[in-house]
């Protein structure tokens, strides 16, 4: 069973630095404004639309999507601080967006859309499917890829070291699985290549034939990651091969945890004389550790001679990695997400939390091993054998499951995909201190969406505040938020109208009530925006 | 890519959740962060600009509750007025019972967007306020387009730096080795 389950579990090392690290927006470019704003209705068509940053910025893509659903790519050019998208000669009248992506000077691409209309505001926005689906197909693309990636240099790279720092416990089925994983590792770095320059560029599989999407990918930092990545796995397979066996899976592992340093908000958040280190040790821990795994699975599996003393000393030689995972996983916790609340507040925060409920059980798996499993195997117990493989196999397990939350975590799709003809509207009620709101968006659905909002005091009296924003923001999908302020209608209820949702999905909702002139309420949560209905594609006028 | 995309949700979802969405730097603050309760204070407010580029043109400070016999500091060119209100907690001040005081500044003038301006008044710190604790002073900034509200105060679990307009801060200390005026 435990060879069975290796070859997939070797994931979890790499992911772990990855989910670890949130937090870190505040160092990205962040849009200051535009011209025409958003939302705006002018008279005539612009010759482009700039976007104004707090930083130099280069442009990765800039695709318009006019009211007829067409969509044209624009050669964008940055000017300073700013991005000046062209608009194509086919704007038309209606509803026009800009969906626009940069590059900061961090190397990180941050992506919006901006919309607004020329002559008067269409009904319905037709929303090119290619845009709902282009984006999130490369990234789904690069989490598989990045889960191989991460199993080659687990199996390959920590199991390489495994076996050199044990010798006594190596198996010609450990030492063939280790080298099967680094020969896997170019080919999955290649993936994660390809999908993250289409993650890069925004674009369909078939822009790989062209040079773009490359160029970007070698301009950015992941492009480090994976070449130290697939140099790990080439020197390992060297000790594997049996040339300079200690010192070359040494280096291989310093290489691919050095890898992991290299790109990433974790490995770049502030203070990062802490981050880069703490990435790097926790990664190279982290593939020991999984990469250990099958070793020691083989091991007692064939109840090689040495193996009650194999067990025992991988037992001691990795409680000094295991504790560097846990402290330095611990570390970039608190860096990242500053607050323990934001465990329980976010999505990310509590697929954070089952994760490293996972690698706890997995830390108990390993002290059971030790205290009581290893003994037991060098005193020839019976069943002494059976148990430690059912607790290494388990253990397995465990990294499985860690990796499939860290994979799920990635690609969390929006919580439910409401039929939207059952839902003709999205509405939410949020609820403060001093103020509760309902807030109910027509239809709810991608396009124009009417706001209209009802302000009660926490007793669930009409409050009669002196202003009410509306901030609308879909991180997951790299929309900055959209902000309205609102309107006070004759029946009390404030309005807004015109609000450009481009894409379904769980937006953040945050509605900021001044009480009076000195008091302000600020309520948050989560409203969905169903699927635009098929036919609505590229149908409106 | 993914760890982009990853980490951009997961650092969004928080700043949002926080409050943090703009990257406004500049806030109003108050030039002494400390105070010893049962002291008379003097707050210095640092205006470093104005709203959006366009000049300030009124400074409201809200004296919270706790901050008694408050004297603004007149600024030349600038109109002074004070609101005054009942007090609900009326205290003893040498032994007369004050029940009404101020709870409103209002500067008015002009700071260009590009010069900076300091507002000052004094007040005394009274025992009823919670000592290592932090007292927030709102203030409103006005402008021709607007007004830049620093009325913002962190819930349980956020710092100031979670907020977009934080609210002037001060932090108050506990009476050490008798030093009372």
């Amino acid at each position: 069973m435990t060879r069975r389950a290796s070859p997939l579990l070797l994931a979890l090392a790499a992911l772990l630095p990855t989910l670890l690290s949130a937090g870190a927006a505040f160092a990205h470019a962040q849009l200051r404004g535009a011209e025409p704003r958003a939302g705006a209705v002018v008279a005539q068509a612009p010759e482009a639309a700039r976007l104004v940053f707090n930083e130099p910025v280069a442009p990765l893509q800039a695709r318009w999507i006019t009211s007829n659903g067409e969509t044209h790519d624009v050669a964008a050019r940055s000017e300073g601080d700013a991005l000046v998208a062209p608009l194509p000669d086919a704007a038309g009248r209606g509803t026009i967006v800009l969906s626009w992506r940069v590059v900061s000077q961090d190397g990180h691409p941050v992506g919006g859309t901006l919309a607004f209309s020329i002559g008067a505001p269409s009904e319905n926005v037709a929303l090119s499917a290619a845009l709902v689906h282009e984006p999130g197909g490369a990234a789904r693309a690069a989490a598989v890829a990045k889960f191989l990636l991460v199993c080659a240099l687990a199996f390959g790279v920590g199991g390489a070291f495994a076996l050199a720092a044990s010798p006594g416990a190596a198996t010609n089925r450990a030492r063939r699985l280790a080298i099967a994983a680094c020969a896997g590792a170019a080919p999955a770095a290649l993936a994660l290549g390809a999908a993250t320059a289409l993650d890069l560029a925004g674009a369909p599989p078939g822009e790989l034939l062209r040079a773009r999407p490359w160029l970007l990918l070698v301009e950015s930092p992941v492009f480090g990651t994976l070449f130290a990545g697939v140099l790990a796995a080439a020197l390992a397979g060297l000790s594997l091969a049996g040339r300079e066996t200690r010192l070359a899976s040494a280096g291989a592992l310093a290489l691919a945890a050095f890898s992991f340093a290299l790109s990433g908000h974790a490995a770049t958040a502030e203070p990062r004389w802490l981050t880069a280190p703490a990435i790097a040790l926790h990664a190279g821990a982290a593939l020991f550790w999984i990469g250990a795994l099958p070793v020691l699975g083989a091991a007692i599996a064939l109840r090689a001679g040495e193996a009650p003393a194999a067990l025992a000393r991988f037992s001691m030689i990795a409680t000094a990695p295991v504790a560097a995972l846990f402290l330095t996983g611990a570390a970039l916790a608190i860096v990242q997400l500053g607050d323990a609340a934001a465990i329980f507040a976010t999505t990310y925060g509590m697929l954070l939390a089952a994760k490293i409920a996972c690698a706890v059980a997995m830390l108990g798996l390993a002290g059971l091993n030790r205290w009581r499993l290893a003994p037991a195997l060098a005193a020839r117990a019976p069943g002494a054998a059976r148990a430690a493989s059912r607790s290494v196999a388990a253990e397995i397990a465990l990294a499985l499951a860690v990796v499939a939350l860290a994979s799920g975590f990635r690609l969390a799709p929006p919580p439910r995909a409401l039929d939207p003809a059952a839902q003709p509207e999205a509405y939410i009620h949020l609820h403060g201190q001093r103020a509760m709101a309902d807030i109910v968006l027509t239809p709810g659905r991608p396009g124009a969406n009417a706001l209209a909002a009802t302000i009660l005091d926490d007793a669930f009296a009409p409050l009669d505040p002196v202003e009410v924003a509306v901030l609308l923001a879909l991180p997951e999908r790299g929309i900055e938020a959209i902000e309205a302020r609102l309107a006070r209608g004759e029946d009390g209820a404030w309005r807004a109208d015109g609000m450009v949702l481009p894409l379904p999905g769980a937006w953040s909702v945050r509605a900021e009530i001044l009480i009076d002139d000195f008091t302000r309420e600020i309520l948050i949560g989560e409203i969905l925006i169903g699927e635009v209905g098929a036919e609505e594609v590229g149908a409106s006028p | 890519m993914n760890i982009f995309k990853t980490v951009k949700f997961a650092a969004a979802s928080v700043a949002l959740a926080i409050g943090a969405a703009s990257g406004a730097q500049a806030h109003v603050t108050l030039e002494t962060r400390e105070a010893v309760v049962n002291t008379t204070y003097k707050a210095v407010l640092r205006v470093p600009h104005g709203c959006s580029g366009e000049a300030t043109l009124r400074l409201r400070v809200r004296i919270p509750e706790g901050i008694v016999n408050v004297k603004p500091m007149p600024k030349a060119g600038w109109t002074l007025e004070t609101v005054r209100a009942p007090l609900a907690n009326p205290f003893m001040d040498h032994g007369r019972e004050v029940t009404e005081g101020v709870v409103e500044i209002v500067w008015t003038g002009e700071l260009l967007d590009e010069h900076y301006d300091e507002f000052v008044f004094r007040g005394r710190l009274t025992e009823a306020l919670p000592v290592n604790e932090t007292l927030y002073i709102p203030v409103v900034q006005e402008c021709a387009n607007g007004a830049e509200r620093w009325i913002e105060v962190p819930a349980a679990g956020q710092t100031t730096r979670d907020l977009r307009y934080p609210a002037p801060g001060l932090k108050i200390l506990p009476a050490s080795g008798g030093h009372r005026h």
